[in-house]
């Protein structure tokens, strides 16, 4: 609750009192006998002895301080309270107690009960007939008013707040003992256990605050009640009525009563009771109806309240007959009526009510419904078969279930109910004393932090991605491990004083399932060498440089630059950079923003040596977002990512596979010298050409194995039955360019838009001369070993 | 484990979710529904403002055991899959790095996305219940958030383990939806068929039910906005006594168990397989 | 993986029959001050009146006044293993069928029944000689509320 909220109220009920008090003194001046004054100055300091000298009727006047309690009423006297006296138990026993009849007991403090439940420790208790109990204020008493056998009393106006005990160990703050025809009105309960009325006639209950209890007011045996204008608010129980008659609940607002049982009202073995124009609302049950009522002749009436916001709005126990529900509103209770047990509703009136859910329509306009009201809901109707399923509520499934049911009617269950005459619109309840509510702008603070926290997350987080802010504190990274062992361990610019190969590759299998993708390959890559595995697509040849990288799990052994790739991949993968077949880069990313980020991941600075920029032309390239590049220049900006941190090694796969002849050679260019700086090189290639410019030694990669290995030269020589040149001519000039080639006495056919030769290896140049003499331009060409099929699964 | 290349996948997974519209679209959508629903929970009849915070608590709560789990599987499910497929992942991995910070990165990264999209939603309907209504509870409105960012961790976990298992991004989107349906509805359906036909004892049906982590998040939250399983009936009653005071650690833990263990299984999974 | 989901299963299944499972004798456990009577359906607050039975299905039922049970246990007609009711002195837990019980005007039972039971007739005996009221057994007092 807000305490903002409370603390008014608290305020305004102060104010109330003490215009009931004013008013109080102001008759007992002039229409009462004599008047004793009792205050700390005299003439009387205590107030029971002022009580042994007053006669039946007169007055006794108590100014403001501080008396000691027990106080025992035994004459018909007015005790009035100017200044708020206080009656102080001190923790024991009762502290008023009233027994001679017809007292005035009025606008004092009352404080500190004792606290033994068993003999009822109250702060105020009375137990004769015509008592006025008015204006009073009573903290830290166990039970608050308790009137035992006092009946005609007038309990009004009183503020009670009970000790901070748990619920169980508290008393109740008014209680009401066969005391038939009080009145209790006007009153605020707090921190009470229940305000009960037990055995008692007549009573008029109007207009009291109860809340944070158990039961905001518990009838037993009361018939003839009249209970209006309460706000019963925040106790486990609103109103629990029960064995009494005739009981009439009107104009009450009864709200988030959500303890254990949990009903705004609950009501049983009541008869003919009538309750109409409640506010009962966002309790757990907001009307819980169980053998009521008892008789055969009696009926149980609730009309114009409006039910709105419970879990469940009414629920009716098996036994319940004879209600009839007149004009209620019910408003988007989760569960509208629940009918424990099932059925058996035939006997209940619903007639007239406003139902949130109600689909049909009004066409005559006459404000009512034209079709009844069948509530028929699935899983409303499981629920009340088989309590347990209630488990499955504010599930989607429940939802699911109902729609299943209005969806096909084979499944639909038998109304729980009928309204023949729904309301098209709510009938509100007046004057019913309804706490204003207000916005709670501590609260509203906190969700817009929550909301605005939302975005800055998302926002914040994103534009640190790997954004400038960023890269100033990474300019001073400490040098990353490996480039400090360099000079011993890693010489980088071939000088050999280290002959120990920087790739060590044993053994190497790789299986995909049954499929072996690698079979035991074995080989060594040198410091400063430039290595090509030279294949078709799909022999192995990037399976093997993914195995090297340490991206899969392999049999073998792969040691590159002293690390194991099985153990040590994170260590392997810094002293390789790599170039993968398909680049796939961030588009929205801008060049710096993509250098940023591989830089952070390898632990150094995104600027390359100003030579390698320039020699990969970066300055083309900043500024520019990935997608704005062409081929050509993702590739470059691949190979500067890779050289990122200047490592030994690089590994490239198929790094042409998607550029034009022009900008194929200024990457090889680039290569070349990288491999002439001292860069050790280990690239997969299907194009002799790529191969015989870059590599030093080349492996030939048939069906996963390594079916040759050696200089170039050794390679042509041992290439058996040639190979196969793949030449890109002019689109209109190819049937023209195989014409020429077969004149020329070639094996040459056209394969779409390219030209397919077999010529044996060492007359791989004679197709593009032949076509150079013909004056055909070849854009591209291609060599591949004759003997390479394609086997998949690469 | 280098927690700051963590950071630097959680951004870039922050980033794409920025760039993903299935992310914005859910995210619309859930603030959306949100909104709608604290404003008719807050609406009020008439002249009568009443409604307390509770009522548009226990809506959300459906809303979230129905929305949560939908993104937090479709998008857990895309990222790695959705990646390999585009060969990103691969070129991710050839840095040094190890996978399990790529899916240390990725689980935090997407889980603090949904957990700001959560925000949001969650921000914007308190925003609406603070204006219009009298009565709240501060203390049970951040449990509920707090909970729906488990519930999103837990579906997050499961979608990437859905995603490392799955060979394509459309595969695993696919199992993902199903993976949906089945805790959402088909779940619950049989638990709730299994007790109609063996009459099985509340204890039962309650474990029964718990192993729906959906229904885990939702005693709990219930818990934490009502203070009591009233009103989920007997089964309920019995989970406050059988558990007592232990019961909201206990679903806490429940939870975090099932965010634990698929994330545990895509370790083992990648360790097992590779990841690319 | 296979194995292991099973596992779990199976796990959970045993847990779940375990768990389950209440003992099917001794006294049953009431929260006071959060379980809910079954006959009134008020919260059971003080166990000096607070009695329950157990079925022969082995469902409880908890009540927060003797009366109250007396009254369900008659209306329902259930099958009952065991009454238990408090040792109004003791609070301690006694098997109905052995309990003594006493009827007097000047207790107030959570329902206004009136009825309070000790473990002893000696303790009932100087109840009813302090506070007035008669003594009788447990088929006494379900013939009071017109059962067998």
């Amino acid at each position: 609750m807000s305490t903002l909220w409370t603390r008014f109220r608290r305020a305004l009920a102060f104010l109330l009192l003490g215009l009931w008090w004013a008013s109080a003194g102001a008759l007992s001046a002039d229409a009462q006998g004599p008047v004793l004054v009792v205050s700390p100055e005299g003439p009387y300091t205590s107030v029971q002895e002022a009580l042994g000298e007053a006669s039946p009727g007169s007055t006794v006047e108590v100014r403001g301080g501080v008396y000691a309690g027990p106080l025992v009423v035994e004459k018909p006297v007015r005790l009035v309270g100017v200044g708020w006296p206080v009656i102080e138990g001190n923790g024991e026993g009762t502290v008023v107690k009233i027994v001679a009849p017809g007292v005035y007991f009025g606008g004092f403090v009352v404080r500190n009960s004792g606290d033994s439940l068993d003999e009822e420790n109250s702060g105020i208790a009375v137990e004769a007939p015509r008592v006025v109990v008015e204006g009073n204020r009573l903290e830290e008493t166990l039970f608050g008013i308790y009137l035992r056998e006092a009946s005609d009393a007038v309990v009004r106006g009183n503020v009670i707040e009970g000790k901070a005990l748990e619920v169980p160990r508290r008393g109740d703050a008014i209680r009401v003992w066969y005391s038939s025809g009080s009145v209790i009105e006007g009153n605020v309960v707090r921190r009470g256990r229940d305000v009960i009325l037990w055995y008692s006639e007549r009573l008029t209950v109007r207009g009291n605050v109860v809340e944070g209890g158990r039961y905001g007011l518990h009838f037993m045996y009361c018939d003839d009640a009249l209970i209006e204008g309460n706000q019963l608010v925040d106790n486990s129980v609103g109103a629990f009525l029960m064995y009494s008659r005739r009981l009439h609940l009107r104009r009450n607002f009864i709200a988030y009563n959500r303890g254990p049982s949990g009903f705004g009202v609950g009501l049983k073995d009541m008869d003919d009771a009538l309750v109409e124009e409640n506010l009962l609302v966002d309790n757990r049950v907001g009307i819980f109806a169980d053998n009521s009522p008892r008789e055969i002749d009696s009926v149980m009436t609730y009309r114009r309240n409006l039910i709105a916001y419970n879990d469940v709005g009414v629920q009716l126990q098996p036994s319940v007959r004879r209600n009839r529900y007149e004009a209620n509103s019910f408003v988007e209770n989760q569960e509208q009526v629940h009918i424990a047990g099932g059925g058996r509703l035939r006997e209940n009136v619903w007639e007239g009510n406003f139902w949130s859910d109600y689909a049909g329509y009004d066409a005559n306009g006459d404000g009512v419904g034209d079709v009844s009201y069948r509530p028929q809901r699935l899983f409303e109707d499981l629920m009340g078969r088989y309590p347990p399923l209630q488990l499955f509520r504010y599930s989607p499934v429940a939802q699911a279930l109902d729609f299943a049911a209005e969806a096909v009617p084979l499944v639909r269950p038998q109304p729980k109910l009928e309204d023949r005459a729904p309301r098209m619109a709510p009938v509100l309840p007046e004057g019913v004393p309804a706490p204003e509510s207000r916005p709670q702008w501590a609260f509203g603070v906190g969700m817009a932090v929550l909301a605005v926290g939302g975005v800055v997350l998302m926002g914040w987080f994103s534009l640190g991605w790997p954004g400038d802010r960023r890269r100033g504190r990474r300019g001073d990274l400490p040098r990353p491990r490996f480039l400090s062992r360099q000079p011993e361990a890693l010489a980088a610019n071939g000088e050999e004083e280290n002959m120990e190969p920087m790739v060590t590759v044993r053994g190497l299998t790789k299986r995909f399932g049954r499929f072996v993708a690698v079979r035991d390959v074995s080989f060594d890559v040198g410091r400063g060498e430039a290595v090509a595995l030279w294949g078709a697509n799909g022999a192995g040849k990037t399976t093997i440089l993914r195995c090297l990288l340490g991206l899969y799990p392999f049999e073998g052994d792969v040691v590159v630059g002293g690390y194991h790739a099985k153990w040590q991949g994170r260590e392997v993968r810094r002293l390789v950079g790599f170039v993968p077949q398909e680049l796939s880069f961030h588009d929205d990313l801008s060049v710096e923003e993509t250098l940023a980020f591989y830089a952070r991941l390898r632990k150094t600075s995104p600027e390359l040596s100003p030579d390698w920029a320039e020699s990969l032309g970066l300055e083309e390239l900043v500024g520019k977002a990935v997608g704005e590049l062409s081929g050509g220049m993702k590739q470059r900006l691949a190979l500067a990512v890779a050289l990122l941190g200047d490592p030994p090694l690089l590994f490239l796969d198929e790094p042409t596979a998607n550029l034009d002849v022009r900008s194929r050679r200024e990457f090889f260019d680039l290569l070349c010298r990288l491999r002439d700086a001292g860069k050790t090189i280990l690239f997969s290639s299907h194009r002799f050409d790529e191969v015989a410019v870059l590599a030093d030694r080349v492996l030939v990669v048939e069906a996963g194995q390594v079916v040759s290995a050696g200089t170039l030269g050794d390679l042509a020589a041992t290439i058996e039955g040639g190979v196969v040149v793949r030449l890109l001519v002019e689109p209109g000039q190819v049937e023209e360019a195989v014409r020429v080639l077969q004149r020329a006495g070639l094996e040459a056919e056209r394969n779409g838009t390219g030209v397919w030769v077999c010529v044996p290896s060492h007359r791989k140049v004679e197709p593009i001369l032949v076509l150079a003499g013909a004056g055909l331009s070849v854009y591209d060409f291609v060599l591949e070993p004759f003997s390479t099929v394609d086997h998949g699964g690469e | 484990m280098d927690w700051e290349n963590v950071r630097a996948f959680a951004g870039k997974e922050l980033r794409d979710a920025r760039h993903n519209r299935w992310f914005w679209l859910y995210t619309a959508v859930f603030a959306s529904l949100a909104l709608a629903l604290s404003w008719m929970g807050m609406a009020g009849v008439g002249a009568y403002r009443v409604a307390g915070f509770g009522r548009t608590a226990a809506t959300l709560v459906n809303l979230v055991v129905l929305i949560v789990p939908l993104m937090g599987l479709t998008l857990g499910a895309m990222s790695v899959a959705g990646e390999r497929d585009r060969g990103a992942l691969l070129y991710l991995l050839a840095q040094p790095v190890t996978p399990l910070e790529v899916l240390a990165g990725k689980f935090l990264g997407l889980g603090a996305a949904l957990a700001g999209s959560l925000a949001v939603g969650f921000g914007l309907s308190g925003l609406v219940v603070a204006w219009r209504a009298g009565v709240v509870q501060l203390g049970s409105y951040v449990a509920l958030v707090a909970l729906a960012w488990g519930l999103a961790a837990v579906s997050l976990a499961l979608g990437l383990l859905v995603s490392v298992l799955s060979r394509r991004a459309s595969t695993a989107v696919g199992v993902a939806l199903f993976l949906w349906l089945l805790l959402v509805f088909l779940g619950d359906l049989g638990v709730m068929g299994t007790a109609i036909v063996l009459r099985l004892r509340v204890g039962h049906l309650l474990l029964l039910a718990l192993l729906n982590p959906l229904q885990v998040f939702k005693v709990a939250a219930i818990l934490a906005v009502r203070g009591s399983l009233e009103v989920l009936g007997p089964a309920g009653l019995y989970a406050v006594r059988a558990y007592g005071a232990r019961l909201m650690p206990l679903l806490v833990l429940v939870l975090a168990a099932w965010t634990v263990f698929p994330l545990s299984s895509v370790y083992l999974v990648v360790h097992r397989r590779g990841m690319t | 993986m296979r194995a292991w989901a099973l596992a779990a299963l199976v796990l959970l299944f045993w847990v779940a029959a375990c768990g389950g499972g209440a003992p099917a004798d001794g006294p049953p456990e009431v929260r006071y001050g959060e379980d809910v009577c079954d006959e009134c359906h008020m919260i059971i607050n003080d166990a000096r009146f607070a009695a329950a039975y157990r079925t022969v299905g082995g469902d409880v039922r908890r009540f927060d006044d003797i009366g109250d049970m007396v009254v369900y246990y008659i209306r329902t007609g259930e099958e009952v293993a065991a009454f238990w009711v408090h040792d109004y002195g003791t609070k301690a837990w006694v098997r109905a069928e052995e309990a003594v019980f006493v009827r007097s005007p000047s207790v107030q039972t959570p329902m206004g029944h009136g009825f309070v039971a000790f473990a002893g007739r000696d303790d009932a005996e100087t109840f009813v000689a302090q506070h007035g009221g008669e003594v009788m057994g447990f088929e006494e007092l379900l013939k009071v509320y017109g059962g067998r």
